[in-house]
């Protein structure tokens, strides 16, 4: 292989999906043996980047280059064949084979027909030596640690004809040493001459082994350049470009009415005895790492998950037990807007007419009247689109969001709970969402919203509670909540 | 008028017009090499033949709408049809006889309804269970032979309403209905909504469990009623009559542009596609083919829909997946190029 023409070569490629400009003119260059990161908000294109560049989807515009050899034809095989491995973010393992065959998935040993188990074996123990696992390749994945499972991808991508490969968010379900471990291959990878994108919302793994970094910010290219000499600042600054500020929001006198009560709630291993009394007019903040909890949290409020402890109360002495119970009374927005907020082959009207469906109400319904309440309900939640009859699929994140809230506008919850409210989805629509759940407090509902997203937290709520390991950790007044205080919570023991 | 416009625009036009279109071009066909064949008599006919399937098949579209499946339905029917002539040839009434049938139907559906939702064990094989154990149920209850039912159920058989027969009323009365309880009721945009995802339905705060269930009683009911007409029709409690039901019903409602995915399907849809496949047993009978034939057709019929309407959805490119075809023959066209000249070494 020569190690002159550059491993992965993009150039001027742009990109649009039915609503939104993914990519617009972005020019990249990984050579052999570098590590280069890609870094960028929700939203801001990685994941486009990072299927263009592995062939699954053909930009609109713009020409990728494999090895110094243009790529016309997208085709997942064909880059495949030239030495591109994508690692993706959600596990790509079949839990009911054999560690070995999982290894070795796409490229089983053997003859046309056969598959030689003993080769297999022989390879497979091979591939995992390399990445530095230890395990019987005979032993079945389901029987091992989830994080394992994210090696295993690992060994079967580094397999000798690999010259590129991605990964997306690799760390993300990996303990510290692990994550060492990872490194370690990384590094052992950039000797052999492979070529690593690596995409990481984790800053300090970004200082710690990339070379070079690009920063996406919706769809646009903001910088590429060396890590060396750049500050964590300055990287954070050009992500998030105009950073939110501030959010209004007026302090007013609270309301000491109740609106839901969390009393030694706990979930298994995922929450520990957490306790809260929220009131009505108020916004709480859950806030906490990946894992710490929060998305937990939000599922149990609304119940859609069980609790093994404790119990939520709401105003009037009820307890929450099932999601079809608390539906009257509690609103929800799940973090996984595609596969648990939104009918994806259904209409905008459809969508925003689900909540009504849930509560209580005459069992007579008019298709008439369900599309003026829609047509209000875009309105009031600021989707833009034209038609209410528009397959939702085809609507930006922004705007899905915005299709989730509006489903709630008209039933009258007394509670809502937003997971990750603006996960992967533009500046304003944020802004806009923000407002939305501010105006909502103040017209007299109790919000509870759980995210990761530390400067969010801090923006919205009126008080903020830290999780780590499914308990509370601190709780701080929204006005003092800064992202370092934030930090600070989190960290401290 | 607008609502008839309504109901048969963008999505149902898509389904219906075909359908209709194979109706009228098999009749037309079949008139063409024989005459008489589009004569009331004959149409009436073909309405009585499905009439059974028909009530069957409406009960499986709301079962199907919400993602679910009940094999059982046929033998069910079958089971409902020995029931109902034991009883009568016992003595009791033929309100008793009716009452117990459609009581047992209900019970039937509810505790399929409760075991998929509770246990979350997957329909199929469940009511695949139920397909068997209700053909040994009805054998066993008949003594393995027909139940003879003379002189009972005459108004089920014949009767006179607006010049038709009960039979035919009761599959109009059924697929009206069932059109008006899945189009203007909360309960049927339930349906629709729990097939579309039922974990979005759930998180949204729908009663996903209470709308299969009442999908499963809804759909044993129907087969226990498509049972009783199935019985007077032939005249016994056949303990082997409903057997096949099941899958002609299945095939009826796929036909009529409903998904075993969940989320689509319609009370018309599903009647028009009964209407086909009596179409097409009519027209096989009338061009005297040989009866080994029909059930080739029958699939035939099946294959070519659903092919049909796989090719409409990659053209809407509602489905993102690559095209498994193209993928298959691309594989073949590339060559394993793990060549190791292309390899880095280690050295480098």
């Amino acid at each position: 292989m020569d190690n002159e023409s550059p491993a992965l070569e993009l150039r001027n490629i742009s990109k649009s999906f039915p609503g939104a400009r993914a990519l617009d003119d972005v020019s990249l260059t990984v050579a052999s043996g570098e590590v280069h990161a890609l870094v960028g908000e929700n939203g801001a294109g990685k994941s486009t980047l990072i299927k263009i560049a592995s062939g699954v989807i053909a930009p609109d515009s713009g020409t990728v280059s494999v090895g110094g050899e243009v790529v016309r034809q997208s085709n997942r095989r064909v880059f495949q064949d030239l030495g591109v491995r994508v690692i993706y973010q959600e596990r790509q393992i079949a839990p009911d084979l054999t560690v070995g065959e999982n290894v070795l998935l796409d490229r089983l040993p053997g003859g046309r027909l056969s598959v030689s188990w003993r080769r297999m074996m022989s390879d497979a123990s091979e591939r995992l030596g390399a990445v530095g696992l230890d395990l019987d390749p005979r032993s079945s994945v389901r029987s091992l640690p989830v994080a394992k499972w994210q090696l295993i991808e690992l060994a079967r991508a580094v397999d000798f004809g690999a010259r590129l490969i991605i990964m997306d968010e690799p760390t993300a379900s990996l303990s510290r040493s692990e994550v060492e471990q990872l490194f370690e291959v990384v590094a052992r990878l950039r000797e052999r001459g492979v070529a690593v994108l690596y995409i990481s919302h984790h800053l300090d793994e970004i200082f710690q082994i990339a070379e070079t970094v690009t920063v996406l910010r919706d769809g646009e290219q903001v910088f590429t350049g060396r890590v060396e000499g750049l500050t964590a600042d300055a990287l954070v600054e050009t992500m998030f470009g105009q950073v939110v500020h501030h959010v209004d929001r007026e302090r007013r006198e609270r309301d000491p009415r109740m609106a839901i009560e969390l009393d030694h709630v706990s979930a298994g291993t995922r929450l520990r005895d957490v306790s809260c009394r929220i009131d009505v007019g108020e916004v709480v903040g859950f806030t906490g790492g990946i894992g710490s909890g929060v998305s937990e949290l939000a599922s149990v409020i609304v119940g859609a998950s069980a609790t093994t402890g404790g119990s939520v109360r709401l105003a009037g002495g009820r307890t929450v037990s099932s999601r079809t119970r608390a539906a009257n009374s509690i609103a929800y927005l799940p973090a996984d807007r595609k596969r648990r907020a939104l009918l994806l082959d259904r209409s905008t009207a459809d969508n925003l007419n689900l909540a009504q469906l849930a509560v209580s109400g005459p069992p007579l319904v008019r298709p008439g009247r369900g599309r003026r309440i829609a047509h209000d309900l875009m309105m009031r939640a600021g989707v833009k689109s034209d038609s209410a009859e528009r397959g939702v699929r085809t609507l930006s994140g922004g705007n899905q969001q915005k299709v989730v809230i509006g489903r709630w506008l008209d039933v009258g919850c007394d509670v809502l709970v937003f997971d990750e409210p603006t996960a992967g989805i533009d500046i304003p629509s944020k802004l806009e969402i923000y407002r939305t759940l501010r105006r909502l407090a103040d017209e007299g509902a109790a919000v509870v919203v759980c995210s990761t997203d530390f400067q969010e937290i801090g923006l919205v709520s009126d008080r903020v509670l830290v999780l780590r390991d499914g308990r509370v950790v601190g709780e701080v007044d929204g006005a003092d909540a800064t992202e370092q205080r934030l930090i600070d919570l989190e960290m401290s023991t | 008028m607008s609502v008839l416009r309504r109901m048969l625009s963008g999505e149902q036009l898509r389904v219906f017009l075909p359908l209709i279109a194979a109706v009228v071009g098999l009749a037309w066909y079949t008139e063409y090499h024989r005459d008489n064949f589009v004569a009331w008599t004959n149409l009436e006919n073909i309405l009585l033949q499905t009439s059974v399937l028909g009530i069957v098949a409406v009960g499986q579209t709301f079962l199907i709408a919400t993602g679910e499946l009940d094999l059982s339905v046929g033998t069910f029917a079958g089971f409902s049809a020995v029931l109902a002539a034991t009883q009568v040839v016992d003595g009791r009434s033929e309100f008793i006889s009716v009452v117990v049938v459609l009581i047992v139907g209900a019970v039937v559906g509810a505790v399929w309804g409760v075991v998929v939702t509770a246990l979350r064990v997957p329909s199929f094989i469940l009511t695949l269970g139920g397909l068997s154990v209700f053909q040994s149920l009805a054998l066993v209850r008949a003594k393995n032979s027909p139940v003879p039912v003379r002189g009972y159920f005459e108004w089920l058989r014949t009767g006179d309403v607006l010049g038709l027969r009960t039979p035919i009323i009761l599959l109009i009365a059924v697929t009206v209905a069932a059109s008006l309880v899945l189009r203007y009721t909360r309960f049927g945009r339930q349906v629709y909504a729990t097939g579309s995802s039922e974990e979005v339905a759930y998180l949204a705060g729908l009663p996903t469990a209470r709308v299969k269930i009442v999908a499963y009683v809804i759909s044993s009911v129907l087969a226990a009623i498509g049972g009783l007409v199935l019985m007077a029709r032939i005249g016994s409690g056949d303990p082997r009559s409903g057997g096949g039901l099941e899958l002609r019903a299945i095939a009826a409602v796929v036909l009529g542009g409903a998904s075993l995915a969940g989320g689509r399907g319609s009370a018309m849809g599903t009647v028009l596609g009964v209407f086909v496949l009596g179409v097409v047993q009519a027209a096989l009978t009338f061009l005297d083919v040989n009866d080994s034939w029909s059930d080739s057709v029958f699939g035939g019929v099946l294959i070519v829909a659903v092919l049909l309407t796989a090719i409409s959805d990659l053209q809407r490119g509602s489905n993102a997946r690559p095209n498994a075809l193209t993928a298959l023959f691309q594989r073949r066209r590339t060559p394993e190029t793990r060549s190791s000249s292309t390899a880095p070494t280690s050295e480098t």
